[in-house]
């Protein structure tokens, strides 16, 4: 014990009496070496967050009020935001990320009714739970180049379509607005329902048997199973999976954009992150790409914390 | 004063440390001697490494790898081509790595305004050529910010010509149509349809377009030679002229036609796409520069046919003319350690001997120099793209004339007019109002 070797030099073992000012410091209390090694142990990962989120964030704060090209900088107030609140084209992206948002609710059900479904153990569930996963594994880039070609005016959807007698369904689903949504959000989907079964499932196995046993002894069927008790037991997993998504929705809409439409026909289909990119590395007008980039990060916050605090106060028992 | 006495080790040990002691300037010296020779040169595709009718093909296959391993072998450097995406992922990869210093030293990239917005990343070229090395190099009005040919202040080397972009086609179908373009080739657009329509009787699709040349051959064509070329090109930009003039609604109608004789999705279809519709004949025809040459001969043989792209109305200022000139440049990132070995490599490649070798290769865009003969084209197509491409009546580039958001706007508009979403009025008029907004700042 450290103790023990100091009391074994003190003045009582026969050593000399030190001067207060020679003395070796303080020893510190286990409370504050723990602290002291906790601080030490977290340090890296501060300083990584620090260097790789933070400085960059506060990088772009500090560029939004500049006319940036990447070399030169010059400041402008506000007239990055006045122009962004003011411009149609920014108003337009939104759109995209909103419909994306709006369209959560939907992949919600769809992966909490396949999770069950898997759960329950339906004839194929053996085979659906070893393919589920798969397009969430591939890259955006990938899925996106391949729907790009799937539903080009010419490609394989449409002349699927021609061949089994439904030429009336062939469309230009990359050339118009709807259309181009509708492509976008099934891929959307497709890539969403392996993240969001695999959530639920895990959710489903915490569900205590006893539960739902009793309810089916109280002569409960399928459906008020899973609205009485299954869907109130998920309310965190449902709650971490929206929250989850809608993020994705605001931030994460690039790859599959850019890849599908490149944010036509027109700027119909542009996303927010999309526009930013836009701006910045083709237009070179950093300075207002920052600004687009602190508008997002603003819209995110509001709407997270929003979220956050609704289910809080489903989730939390007092 | 005693010495100590050395063991054998310890003199041995010492006399290592003085060796590695003595070497280390020398070792210094000849790494900054080799990090001097090192040369990183980005070519975003426009150089071809890729045969799209032989993809077995190697890139040492190419003209470039093996222009770069002459320019090593004669100069000891170590000069190495890193190919990076094309179209506008290219400004997207420069423009970032420029922001980071981390560049390339030499890169080739399309002229006009998508280089020069570059401009604060760039080494101004004026004073490291010479007025006779100027002189036999053609189209520095694509290189400097006023757009004149004897400007001082230049920003990179029209690297090559893209001759003038025109209308490529199968001949075998073209004549099973009853359609001429030797003999009676359309006068005006009217003609023009008539001509598709026969072509579109014969049950193959009439033309394949791509995203970026449906706007900027055909409809830039149509719209340019009303207003007399680049003037007039130069005077929509800076707001003397406007969008909405009734000739320029005109021709963007009459363009927004070709849409019904085209493969369906051309403002969604990739350039390579739309030239293998071509030379899997299933469609007649497309547009292009003199860079399909090679690959549409290959796969056509002397069925692949060139011709231009009849004028929108035979009264216009410019007739029998189209879109091109040189569209690429080689440019200096001013951040460059190697600056003189970097304008050294471009002098090589513009070189007569080196064009003389390129021209022969067949690869790519035409040449933009003035002592290498025409005959020296495998191709006689690219002779006469040689020949038209120094016309008058061959149009620079509009896209590369216009500021970055209104070429971008163009293109997002063009999409809807092509697919019937909004009339040609509201295309202009929506054009027209970004570059009002773009002038206002």
């Amino acid at each position: 014990m450290a103790t023990g070797g100091a009391i074994g030099r003190g003045p009582a073992a026969g050593g000399s009496v030190s001067p207060p000012a020679a003395r070796a410091a303080p020893r510190l209390t286990l409370r504050q070496r723990e602290s002291l090694a906790a601080l030490a142990s977290l340090l890296p990962a501060f300083l990584l967050v620090g260097v790789v989120v933070w400085w960059p964030t506060a990088q772009a704060f500090a560029r939004s009020v500049t006319d940036w090209n990447g070399m030169t900088a010059r400041l402008v107030g506000l007239a990055n935001y006045r122009a962004i609140l003011g411009s149609n084209e920014f108003w337009t992206a939104l759109r995209t990320n909103v419909v994306f948002a709006l369209a959560i609710p939907g992949i919600l059900v769809v992966c909490l009714v396949v999770a069950v479904l898997l759960f329950e153990q339906v004839p194929g569930w053996r085979f659906f739970r070893s393919v589920y996963y798969v397009p969430t594994i591939l890259s955006a880039a990938v899925v996106g180049m391949l729907m790009r070609i799937l539903f080009a005016t010419n490609g394989p959807v449409n002349n699927l379509l021609g061949r089994v007698g439904l030429a009336s369904l062939q469309l230009p689903w990359l050339s118009t607005v709807p259309t181009a949504f509708v492509v976008l959000l099934f891929v959307f989907y497709w890539q969403t329902l392996g993240q969001g079964v695999l959530i639920f499932l895990a959710a489903l196995s915490a569900v205590p048997q006893d539960l739902i046993e009793a309810a089916t002894l109280e002569g409960a069927g399928w459906w008020q199973r899973l609205v009485g008790v299954i869907i109130p037991q998920l309310v965190p997993a449902i709650a971490y999976f929206v929250v989850f998504n809608l993020v994705w929705a605001f931030v994460g809409l690039f790859a599959i954009v850019y890849t599908v439409t490149g944010g036509g026909p027109g700027y119909g289909t542009t996303s927010v992150d999309l526009y930013i990119y836009r701006k910045a590395f083709e237009q070179g007008q950093l300075g207002y790409a920052s600004a687009l980039s602190v508008v997002l990060f603003l819209i995110v916050l509001v709407i997270s914390a929003a979220q956050v605090r609704l289910f809080d106060r489903y989730t939390t028992t007092d | 004063m005693t010495y100590p006495i050395l063991s054998r080790r310890s003199m041995l040990k010492a006399g290592a440390v003085a060796g590695a002691g003595l070497a280390m300037p020398h070792v210094w010296v000849r790494r900054v001697a080799a990090q001097d020779k090192k040369l990183v040169f980005w070519n975003p595709g426009i150089l071809p490494v890729s045969d799209p009718n032989d993809k077995t093909k190697g890139v040492d296959a190419f003209y470039i790898s093996q222009a770069i391993q002459r320019f090593n072998e004669a100069n000891g450097a170590e000069a190495a081509m890193e190919v990076i995406p094309g179209d506008q992922e290219q400004f997207a990869k420069y423009r970032t790595a420029s922001i980071a210093k981390n560049g390339p030293d030499v890169m080739i990239m399309w002229s006009g305004t998508y280089l020069l917005q570059m401009k604060d990343f760039l080494e101004p070229l004026g004073d490291h050529f010479s007025p006779e090395e100027r002189a036999r190099i053609t189209g520095w009005e694509a290189v400097n910010p006023e757009f004149t040919k004897d400007a001082k202040d230049i920003y990179g080397v029209p690297a090559a010509s893209d001759g003038t972009t025109c209308v490529f086609y199968n001949k075998e179908i073209f004549q099973k149509a009853g359609v001429d373009p030797e003999g009676g080739w359309p006068k005006n657009a009217t003609e023009f349809y008539a001509a598709l329509d026969k072509l579109k009787a014969t049950g193959v699709t009439p033309l394949a377009l791509d995203q970026t040349g449906f706007v900027w051959q055909s409809l830039a064509y149509w719209m340019s030679q009303q207003i007399n070329g680049a003037q007039g090109v130069n005077e929509l930009v800076v707001g003397k002229r406007n969008f909405t003039d009734p000739e320029l609604v005109a021709a963007a109608d009459g363009w927004m036609k070709l849409a019904q004789y085209t493969v369906p999705g051309a403002e969604a279809m990739d350039t390579g796409q739309a030239y293998q519709y071509l030379f899997q004949g299933q469609a007649a025809a497309t547009t292009a520069g003199s860079w399909i040459i090679n690959d549409g001969v290959k796969a056509l043989g002397d069925n692949f046919g060139m011709v231009k792209i009849p004028d929108f109305v035979e009264t216009a200022p410019i007739v029998h003319g189209g879109i091109g000139g040189p569209g690429t440049a080689f440019l200096v990132s001013n951040y460059s350690t190697r600056k003189d070995l970097a304008i050294d490599f471009i002098k090589f490649l513009m070189s007569k001997e080196e064009q003389l070798k390129k021209a022969e290769s067949g690869e790519g865009a035409i040449l933009n120099v003035t002592d290498v003969d025409f005959k020296n084209y495998p191709s006689p197509l690219a002779a006469t793209q040689q020949q038209w491409a120094n016309e008058p009546s061959t149009i620079f580039w509009n896209d590369n004339v216009y500021p970055a958001d209104l070429t971008t706007e163009m293109l997002a508009q063009a999409q809807l007019a092509w697919t019937g979403q909004l009339t040609a009025e509201q295309f202009m008029q929506a054009v027209n109002d970004k570059r009002d907004a773009l002038l206002k700042g």
